[in-house]
């Protein structure tokens, strides 16, 4: 089986699994901002010679959405995390910045075992630069304290302060 | 050594940013916003550090150096404008996004400022990528004003 495919079906997996399904439409702003920073990372890797994926067309039709540049199932993880990122953000602000430091460890692991596992060639980077994550999930919750997102704009009372 | 000084680049941006810092910054809530100064140049230079130790990008005449960044680039133009991003931020998110895009827009221009210049050297990067890693810097640094703010107010 192709690894990216295994590894799109499993963050699928965990998204269904998690997931409370009345709440997904308030969550999905998570996913699809984290698909587009995904993406642009990806065409700017390719682009700049920064890491290179593998493997990326094994057992795959030699179509546009399965190329190294636009890939559906690096997109999709990031689709399916970046909604479970969102959906778990605690209300409370500390609680965020804990929140925002456990995905970027999360992420590190990944990198580390694509990396591992020879899914992707770090030729200028580096699995544990996560520090741009780190702020995408601190900005994912700062959309959810600060837009309508949750029915309601989230007040100082709510986040325990 | 004075001469020297006068004719780095990166010390030019340094006083530029300092004239415009000193002209704008609001010098009562200076201590509230200092913050975003500090966290500002701790992410620039992590991220520039990094940034050579891998070929992305590096800084030519330097004068000062610290971590291979210029120190008057990181104590300059970052310090500042990271103070006057928090001072200047609105209160409503939506102006707080086009607020985040001016300041992104901004420092994209300062560093095609300092390519032309020939000061910084970018083999593997590009002012696409400088864009959207701004936004992401300014993104974060926005939720950590929500953060600060409320500890404030619940401090007292």
């Amino acid at each position: 089986m192709n690894p990216w495919l295994f590894s799109f079906l499993v963050s699928l997996v965990l998204l269904v699994l998690l997931i409370n399904f009345e709440q997904i439409k308030m969550n999905l702003y998570g996913g699809i901002i984290s698909a587009f920073f995904m993406q642009i990372e990806t065409i700017l890797a390719e682009k700049l010679g920064l890491f290179e994926y593998n493997l990326v067309s094994l057992n795959m039709p030699d179509i546009f959405l399965f190329s190294d540049t636009v890939n559906i199932f690096f997109t999709g993880i990031a689709f399916n995390m970046g909604i479970l990122a969102a959906a778990f953000h605690p209300r409370k602000m500390g609680f965020q910045l804990i929140h925002g430091f456990l995905w970027s460890l999360f992420l590190v692991g990944f990198n580390v075992l694509a990396d591992a596992f020879g899914l992707v060639d770090y030729i200028r980077f580096k699995p544990f630069f996560v520090v741009r994550q780190f702020l995408l999930f601190l900005f994912l919750a700062w959309m959810k304290n600060n837009f309508d997102l949750a029915g309601h704009r989230i007040n100082s009372a709510e986040r325990g302060e | 050594m004075l001469n020297n000084l006068l004719s780095n680049k990166w010390f030019f941006t340094f006083i530029t940013g300092w004239v415009v810092f000193l002209i704008l910054v609001d010098r009562k809530t200076f201590s509230k916003n200092i913050w975003g100064g500090i966290l500002s140049c701790i992410l620039e230079l992590w991220e520039d550090s990094l940034a050579y130790t891998t070929g992305m990008y590096y800084f030519l005449e330097k004068g000062l150096d610290i971590l291979h960044v210029s120190a008057f680039f990181t104590f300059g133009i970052t310090f500042t404008m990271g103070v006057l991003f928090v001072q200047f931020l609105p209160d409503k998110p939506w102006l707080q996004i086009v607020h985040m895009l001016a300041f992104t827009v901004g420092f994209v221009v300062f560093e095609a400022l300092v390519k032309y210049a020939g000061i910084l050297v970018t083999p593997h990067w590009n002012l696409t990528a400088s864009f959207f890693n701004n936004i992401l810097i300014f993104c974060g640094i926005m939720w950590f004003n929500d953060f600060v703010k409320k500890r404030a107010e619940k401090h007292g």
